[in-house]
């Protein structure tokens, strides 16, 4: 596990916050440390992410010195409240994870929209994956839709809480085939996985890399993959496209910043995004790692985040996954 | 199985990672000795410090300062009569008075090789009992889950506390706490009062840190005033015999190592209570012996020693392996593990092997540091710690806090909630309401309530899911057994008075 020096970076954002308010010529941004903010605990896959790009970001903005900050709780809602009301100066930055950032506006306590980011570009994109217990008769979608058709709940699906990634795609399956599962929300992927194995619950959802990794331990059965393509880290796992069901669900991760970035901040930094993802060192450990390279620029990525806010509110309207 | 612990032994092999237990132990000595702090007190102060190294080193230290304070509390206990930690009050009872008639030095490597020997004893019964216990924990789902959070309820309220009803409370408040966030099943915020940071509940390092840490502090500061420096200058004496002449202690080492043991396994109890039923039985065997129990019998030392050390790996088996810590003790080992993101569960064995059977490895090990640390140079060393003057010391340990607390979430609403956690346990210390129920109400009343929702949205509302499986009612019936526990005790002693009363009456 790589984690470095939290103290030095708390210390580094104590010290970055106290000199925030200084001046606003920018010709020769970034001359002090940046706030790299995730909205997760050290050691999960946002997480991850961010300490992937950091270094890359570092040497394609000349040698700046980004801190990577973890300030976990609420879905990220906390991360993203904070970096909303940051300066917009370039100094504070978010490891933005979609559809987690816009599906933690639903339903809490959250003080932010999404108008209130610059979104700069992405970074990687990892799909969900269906997985079902070894025991279970299920062997593709269909047997699975079969099954819920005929006893609607009778299947219990886990997934880490309500309103998760998780959570979220198997309500847009469960539209797309006009099916109905039984959610059981979970405290995360591990307790999942557990219970799968024991038998306790059916099936689950999670991203691609730990359900293919269960589906080559034997522990559980892919059914699908919620991706365009085919996973290429994985690819003799089917996706729900090939299956006659039109769903593509998964989370991209990228870089935004609190709207109303000076453009020539934004345009070092969108810069620097790009020559992340050429630098080959960069592609050398995604493909290690397990990670999928994919990029949307600043207008892409502010569109998505649009669409899925969209898409969500059409969900939420109709059948809002949050008691309030 | 024993492949893994060698490959596990092999990832253990870095500098680093030795320093970790090196250090560890000797702290954990340290912090044993020093009459106002525990070893809660010193786990709660480093686990949010563990946070930035690798999981093997803050394990390894870890590990170190549960062995090392262990034997630590006994220094003082037997030259002060000062027990340094809970655990440690049986030792004063022939450990001082060994110590007054001139044989300190004995007395201080009797205590020392019994703790090596209770925690090594331990040590290996974690190493054989934890990983099948691991692969049999699959089998239980959320029904099964719920009844062991119940047993760990049960059994605190039960074995805890002079005054039940004070731990009931405590309990309860625990209970109350594991409460507050969103309701994990509907989305419902509870007692968040539109707090982001409340959302996630609190987190548990930070009530273990202001609960342990704080009230100890605050007890220094009073006591400094109170008492200012103490200038003693100790002194230790007696021949410091080899373990050759303790043969003879053998016997009371296994009994005392089995008692505590099992006490470790089951939830609620401790070091303390290991120590005593140990001491006791010792005393119970050793009716006929030359030298008095309480009078300075060394097998009174060794008895108390092994008995609370060998608590020490056996309290971690439901902790690793059900995500059930059995005394405060453990919940931080939990904490420190739930900080690098160690889930507890058969999880944990599965997908970080290397860790969890080094951790155990670990514990081992740091046991055997023990009989390094018996020497007479460290231990002349050791005791000088008793000296260290209080009015330093906590002002030092209220830095390390906050420094810890807040890097775990990098928070400061988490300072303001540890500090008003320090003060409500404060305030309960004073009142004398323990503090462990109240720590395991937060971690088994979080797991109680989302296993028992779980297995009712499982079976869609039907209650039988709780009963219907054999793991489930195996565990009922040992809820029932350690709930008749006290009246039992209550009827026997009620039979026992009566017959004490019959007795003049008869011929």
């Amino acid at each position: 596990m790589k984690i470095s020096k939290p103290y030095l970076m708390a210390g580094a954002a104590v010290l970055s916050l106290g000199i925030m308010s200084a001046g606003s010529a920018q010709a020769d941004y970034p001359d002090r440390t940046i706030s790299l903010m995730v909205g997760f605990s050290a050691g999960g896959p946002v997480d991850i992410t961010a300490r992937q790009v950091q270094p890359f970001l570092e040497k394609h903005l000349g040698g700046a010195n980004i801190a990577v900050i973890n300030r976990p709780g609420a879905s990220s809602a906390l991360m993203q409240q904070e970096v909303a009301n940051a300066d917009p100066d370039g100094y504070t930055l978010a490891l933005a994870s979609m559809p987690g950032m816009v599906a933690a506006l639903f339903g809490g306590d959250a003080e932010y929209s999404i108008d209130d980011f610059d979104y700069l570009g992405t970074f990687t994109s990892e799909p969900h994956s269906l997985i079902v217990g070894m025991d279970t008769p299920y062997e593709t979608l269909d047997d699975l839709v079969a099954q819920v058709r005929e006893e609607p709940g009778s299947v219990t699906m886990g997934g880490a809480g309500l309103g998760s990634a998780a959570h979220l795609a198997l309500l847009v399956f469960e539209r797309e085939a006009d099916i109905r599962f039984n959610f059981i929300p979970g405290p995360g992927a591990a307790e999942m996985r557990n219970q799968i194995m024991g038998g306790h619950i059916d099936g689950g959802l999670t991203a691609v890399g730990g359900g293919a990794q269960m589906h080559e331990e034997g522990q559980g059965r892919v059914l699908g993959v919620m991706g365009a393509e085919r996973f290429e880290l994985a690819p003799d796992l089917p996706t729900f496209v090939e299956q006659g069901y039109d769903v593509e669900w998964g989370a991209v991760r990228g870089l935004a910043a609190p709207a109303g970035l000076p453009d020539d901040v934004r345009e070092k930094l969108i810069d620097a995004i790009e020559a992340t993802l050429a630098d080959p060192e960069f592609i050398e450990m995604t493909e290690r790692d397990r990670q999928m390279i994919y990029y949307l620029n600043a207008e892409e990525f502010a569109q998505l985040a649009r669409t899925q806010y969209d898409n969500l509110q059409g969900i939420w309207d109709e059948e809002p996954w949050i008691e309030e | 199985m024993v492949e893994i612990f060698i490959n596990a032994l092999f990832s253990l092999l870095a500098l680093e990672i030795f320093a970790a237990m090196i250090v560890g132990t000797f702290a954990g000595v340290i912090v044993g000795a020093m009459p106002g702090l525990t070893t809660t007190v010193g786990l709660a102060v480093l686990i949010p410090f563990t946070f930035g190294i690798s999981p093997p080193v803050a394990l390894g230290l870890m590990a170190g300062i549960y062995n090392g304070s262990t034997y630590g509390g006994a220094i003082p206990a037997i030259l002060l009569n000062i027990p340094g930690t809970p655990a440690a009050v049986a030792t004063t009872f022939d450990g001082f008075p060994m110590s007054q008639s001139g044989k300190s030095a004995d007395a201080l490597k009797i205590a020392c090789y019994s703790s090596a020997l209770g925690a090594m004893l331990s040590a290996v019964a974690l190493m054989v009992l934890a990983p099948p216990l691991s692969l049999l924990t699959l089998a239980f789902g959320p029904a099964e889950y719920f009844w062991v959070a119940v047993l760990g309820l049960v059994t605190i309220s039960v074995l805890l506390g002079a005054d039940p009803l004070k731990g009931l409370i405590s309990a309860t408040l625990g209970l109350f706490i594991a409460g507050v966030g969103m309701d994990q099943m509907t989305g419902r915020m509870r007692f968040t009062f539109g707090q982001l940071e409340l959302v996630d509940g609190i987190n548990i390092v930070v009530v273990l840190v202001g609960l342990f840490a704080l009230p100890r502090v605050f007890r220094m500061a009073e006591d400094a005033i109170n008492v200012g420096i103490s200038k003693d200058v100790i002194r230790l004496k007696g021949s410091g015999s080899a373990l050759g002449g303790l043969g003879y202690l053998i016997p009371t080492w296994l009994k005392s190592g089995f008692i505590g043991i099992i006490i470790g396994i089951l939830p609620g109890a401790g070091g303390n209570i290991a120590a005593f039923l140990a001491y006791n039985e010792a005393k119970r065997v050793g009716k006929d012996d030359a030298i008095e129990f309480g009078k300075g019998n060394p097998k009174g030392i060794a008895a108390a020693e092994a008995g609370n050390s060998s608590d020490n790996g056996a309290s971690l088996i439901p902790t690793l392996t059900l995500g059930v810590p059995g005394n405060s003790i453990a919940a931080l080992i939990m904490g420190g593990l739930l900080v690098h993101g160690l889930q507890p569960g058969p999880s944990l064995f599965r997908d970080n092997p290397d860790i969890v059977y080094g951790f155990m490895i670990q514990m081992l090990l740091t046991a055997m540091l023990l009989f390094v640390v018996g020497g007479m140079v460290a231990t002349r060393v050791f005791a000088q710690a008793l000296r260290i003057p209080q009015t330093l010391l906590a002002p030092m340990i209220v830095g390390l806090m906050v420094l810890g607390v807040y890097t775990v979430n990098n928070a400061t609403f988490d300072l303001y909630l540890m500090l008003g956690f320090g003060l409500l346990g404060y305030f309960m210390n004073k009142r004398g309401f323990p503090l462990a129920p109240l720590v395991l109400g937060v971690i088994l009343g979080g797991l109680a309530e989302q296993s028992l929702r779980t297995a009712l949205r499982i079976s869609q509302g039907n209650w039988s899911i709780l009963v219907t499986n054999t793991i489930s009612q195996i565990i009922i019936l040992i809820i029932f057994l350690a709930l008749l526990t006290p009246a039992w005790r209550w009827g026997r002693a009620k039979l026992a008075a009566r017959r004490a009363s019959a007795a003049p009456h008869s011929p």
